[in-house]
């Protein structure tokens, strides 16, 4: 594991160093196994959308061999905003692809109404920017045009995307590299981080938890044990949203898990299997299990925090302690992005 | 050049034949493309394209929509530029965005480069309006839009297929970002196979005549058109004349957007510069280059329709854009209503231009668009649907020296199809309830324009609304002495208390089950002094209630007894002699 995470920090380094200083967007790296299951994350919260991504990356874009880079933005394929973007390299041993690297940042822009995809005038998804849906960046370790053109030409910031995608896919091989030697490991760091994971459900005992959703409504979760795994459903649930805020089953578990790994102090190398031992039981199309259409960009920093709050509630716990803000630059008066932000972004571009 | 007369006549069956190309590709487009804006409104054309030392040429079109294909042009030039190098055997090119030579962003365009000796020589394409781009706005027309990102997913120049092999992301990118993507599936399919088909047609064309004769016929087939524009150009009177058109508004606060057109005449060349136009900015009336220069291409080949179109008819015409203006924007401003409006008013104001020049070939050449986008959930179907209906635009044109408008888009539109009223009925959740020409609408002159038609539509089902009008204030205008056309009138939600008369745009209004959408599409102006129509021809249009009795009188002098409806001949030729 420690070789592992070594990795990983020097993939972060590496990946911030290419681009301008003042670029403070995060950068997180996976790592999963031939099978998809995240073996270590360093958010390991968000394990469970890292592994939506990866099965979305896996069947849409085709084949994927050595030196290919995989993406997507979309919301409906593990993104948890339309400006978070991750990216997926296969780990290649012998010919064989023996796991996953990946990568999630933060884009500037990606169109749509606003700048940063926060739109209180969103309708649906495609009014909150461009989908990227899984698309090889890199093909056998060279830029693909297609995919670079359409990221600059559908951003406010294309320089600044354009270095970032650009980043994060060399910052990808080189993790796919660095990971390689260890690729064996994975498989065994995926087994004990679900062993971990179980043990530390063992102490969750059955509970109801609320919280409220600003302009949706409130929300009550209940968790029941079933042996090792979790089932969690919810007594009240409001609507899909017209406005912004609905969350996929995805962004809903990341959520659900941070609560958990907030409230019960699960290290992170048991966290990053906790989603796998949960079980969502929530009717298709509602605010936290959104069909393909909704607008989704304030689900993340909203409707995402209130199902942590109401996680916590039910654990016993109550506050936002442990909350993963994933939308620091979030502007909840004005539900855009925030002028700070917005100016900041606005010069890096042009000084690009 | 000189060419034997079995030349002569080779290059002729090698002109005729790739216009039939294009017409077979804009059959299999009609035939196997799933929306009805294709199947049904035929809002697709195609051409073919040829490569040599001097550059693109479009050799030979379908009759479509001219708009959409001159400015093809400038996409397969951008393809060649981006793709330098890189163009290769079973290639097939995609482009839809408007700063890569598109027009607007539903306009989708797709090439596919046929080899001959290693080389690109010809390309077939093929420009379509489809249904949806993504983007704020269902549908594509965002009325709130004030930059391009507003107005849906933008496509630089990409490959879809990559020497005979589907990239497979590529097309789920493009089509992911549709609110449509089975049915835009099936139209981009569609669109390729047109394509395909055209090229395995030009290399049939090739294999029997030889590469040779086929490139000196082409080369033959762009000359002759320049001399024959370059001929007609000659007969007409040196000098400078002017024209101008004025939009409503620009959808962003700003009224009266005005398109100047200076035409100069010498010796058997034309120069038209659009100095003077407004500057660009504001809301999606924008007009990037190609689509400008297409829609000019279009008034100009409205004036000589029996010359072959192709680029050699544009060889004698130099135009000249102003940088930043609503004719020639810049990014990222956005363009998504310009095709028409300012497209049409940029044909308008060069058509008036040649008032003076060819008086007798002058008309209507333009529409002022009222149109609307629908979309919710259909209950028929549990699916979400999204519809407009060229049915409710100006489909009444206007008169031209000779004829009367017609009940249909004016000359460069006219490849576009009214859907049956049944089709929509059948596809969405819409009933009609009127659908005709409205009585004393036609614009006066001694050719009228056609009426103006009453439209009203029914919504069954919970619908939301996007509509967007012009010609409210400026109407088409007449030409030679004729009349402008009646104005564009449009209400939503008519007769409930939520009523909203459009005077520009709405956006996202909602509309419950049973709301009416009315419309009056106004019609195109007037040709000549309408006191000098014939007054049996007055009298007829009295008859088909065209024409009011009043309206006999006022507009055209001519008296007709109201009870027999017979002309008065003494007192109409008094009232004429006024």
């Amino acid at each position: 594991m420690t070789d592992v995470l070594k990795a990983f920090a020097a993939a972060q380094e590496s990946y911030r160093a290419a681009l301008p200083a003042k670029w403070d967007a995060r950068i997180a790296a996976a790592a999963a196994c031939e099978d998809g299951r995240i073996a270590a994350a360093t958010e390991a919260v968000s394990a469970g959308s890292f592994a939506a991504c990866l099965r979305a990356l896996q069947s849409a874009a085709g084949e994927c061999g050595a030196g290919d880079v995989v993406i997507t933005n979309d919301v409906y394929h593990g993104s948890n905003h339309p400006t978070e973007v991750t990216a997926a390299t296969p780990i290649v041993q012998g010919g064989r692809v023996r796991g996953w690297a990946m990568l999630r940042t933060e884009f500037a822009d990606i169109g749509g109404w606003e700048l940063g995809a926060y739109s209180p005038r969103a309708l649906d998804i495609w009014s909150e920017g461009a989908r990227i849906v899984p698309a090889k960046v890199f093909r056998n370790g060279a830029p693909r045009r297609e995919v670079l053109d359409m990221l600059q030409l559908n951003s406010r910031t294309p320089r600044l995307n354009l270095a970032c995608v650009t980043s994060l896919a060399r910052t990808a091989l080189s993790l796919a590299g660095s990971l390689a030697p260890l690729a064996s490991t994975l498989g065994a760091l995926a087994d004990q981080s679900e062993q971990r994971a179980a043990s530390a459900l063992a102490r969750v005992e059955r509970g109801e938890g609320k919280a409220e959703v600003p302009q949706a409504g409130p929300l009550r979760l209940r968790i029941t044990p079933h042996g090792a795994r979790l089932s969690i459903s919810f007594p009240e649930l409001p609507a899909a949203s017209a406005a912004p805020l609905n969350a996929t089953r995805a962004m809903t578990l990341d959520s659900i898990v941070a609560g958990i790994t907030a409230t019960l102090r699960v290290d992170p190398a048991a966290a990053v299997a906790l989603h796998r031992l949960i079980d969502l039981e929530v009717a298709e199309d509602r605010l936290l299990s959104a069909a393909r259409r909704r607008p989704a960009g304030w689900a993340r920093a909203i409707t995402g925090r209130a199902v942590f709050q109401a996680t916590c509630d039910a654990l016993g716990a109550s506050g936002d302690a442990g909350w993963p803000a994933r939308d620091p630059h979030f502007d909840p008066v004005s539900g855009r992005l925030s002028e700070a932000r917005r100016s900041t972004i606005e010069t890096l571009e042009r000084g690009m | 050049m000189e060419l034997s007369r079995s030349e002569l006549i080779t290059a002729e069956i090698v002109r005729n034949y790739l216009e039939s190309v294009c017409e077979e590709m804009s059959k299999i487009v009609e035939n196997t493309a799933i929306s009805q804006i294709f199947s049904e409104a035929h809002d697709y054309s195609t051409g073919i394209f040829y490569l040599d030392e001097q550059g693109v040429s479009l050799v030979a079109r379908a009759q479509a929509v001219p708009v959409h294909i001159f400015a093809a042009l400038t996409s397969v030039e951008t393809v060649l530029r981006i793709y330098a190098g890189d163009v290769n055997e079973g290639d097939l090119f995609f482009v839809s965005d408007p700063y890569y030579g598109g027009s607007h962003i539903p306009d989708w365009t797709v090439i596919r480069p046929v080899f001959f000796d290693g080389k690109p020589r010809f390309f077939t394409s093929l420009r379509g309006h489809v249904n949806d781009v993504g983007g704020c706005a269902p549908g594509g027309y965002n009325t709130l839009a004030r930059e391009i990102w507003h107005e849906g997913f933008r496509c630089p120049p990409v490959k879809l297929e990559e020497r005979g092999e589907r990239v497979a992301d590529v097309w789920n990118l493009i089509l992911s970002n549709t609110r449509q993507p089975d049915e835009i599936s099936g139209d981009l399919h569609a669109m390729a196979g047109a394509c395909t088909i055209g090229a395995r047609r030009v290399e049939e064309l090739v294999a029997k005549y030889g590469l040779a004769a086929t490139t000196r016929s082409v080369a033959w087939v762009l000359s002759y058109s320049e001399q024959r524009l370059r001929s007609e150009i000659s007969k007409w009177p040196d000098g400078v004349y002017k024209g101008s058109a004025m939009l409503d508004h620009d959808f962003a606060g700003k009224r009266d957007i005005g398109v100047e057109a200076k035409v100069t005449v010498k010796g058997d060349s034309l120069e038209i510069d659009l100095e003077g136009s407004a500057p660009q900015g504001g809301g999606f009336v924008n007009s990037v280059a190609a689509n400008t220069i297409s829609n000019i291409y279009s008034s100009i080949v409205s004036l000589c329709p029996d010359i072959p179109v192709n680029s050699g008819y544009f060889r004698p015409v130099k135009i000249r854009l102003p940088e930043a203006s609503v004719v020639n924007c810049s990014p990222p401003m956005p363009v998504g209503h310009s095709t028409v409006c300012i497209g049409s008013d940029i044909m308008e104001a060069v058509m008036k231009a040649f008032e003076r020049v060819v008086p007798e070939r002058v008309g209507a050449a333009d529409i002022d668009l009222c149109n609307f986008r629908v979309y919710g959930t259909n209950s028929k179907t549990g699916d979400f649907f999204l519809a407009g209906d060229l049915n409710v635009t100006a489909m009444s044109a206007g008169g031209t020296y000779g004829v009367d408008g017609w009940g249909g888009w004016a000359a460069p539109f006219c490849a576009l199809k009214l859907p049956p009223l049944e089709m929509y009925e059948w596809q969405f959740p819409f009933r009609y309830i009127q659908m005709e020409y409205a009585t004393d609408t036609a614009a006066p002159g001694r050719w009228r324009g056609a009426p103006a038609t009453h439209y009203r539509r029914r919504m069954l089902d919970a619908t939301h609304c996007i509509a967007y009008t012009q010609g409210y204030r400026h109407t088409m205008q007449g030409y030679c002495g004729g009349k402008p056309g009646a104005g564009n009138v449009f209400v939503v939600n008519e007769g409930l208390p939520e009523e909203q008369r459009i005077e520009e745009a709405c956006y996202n209004v909602p509309m419950p089950p049973g709301a009416v959408l009315y419309a009056q599409s106004g019609g195109g102006g007037g040709w000549g002094d309408p006191f000098e129509r014939d007054p049996e021809a007055v009298r007829a249009d009295v008859l088909d209630e065209y024409v009011s009795v009043g309206g006999a009188r006022r507009d055209y002098g001519v008296v007709i007894d109201p009870r027999t409806l017979e002309i008065d001949h003494a007192a109409t030729r008094k009232l004429r002699a006024r």
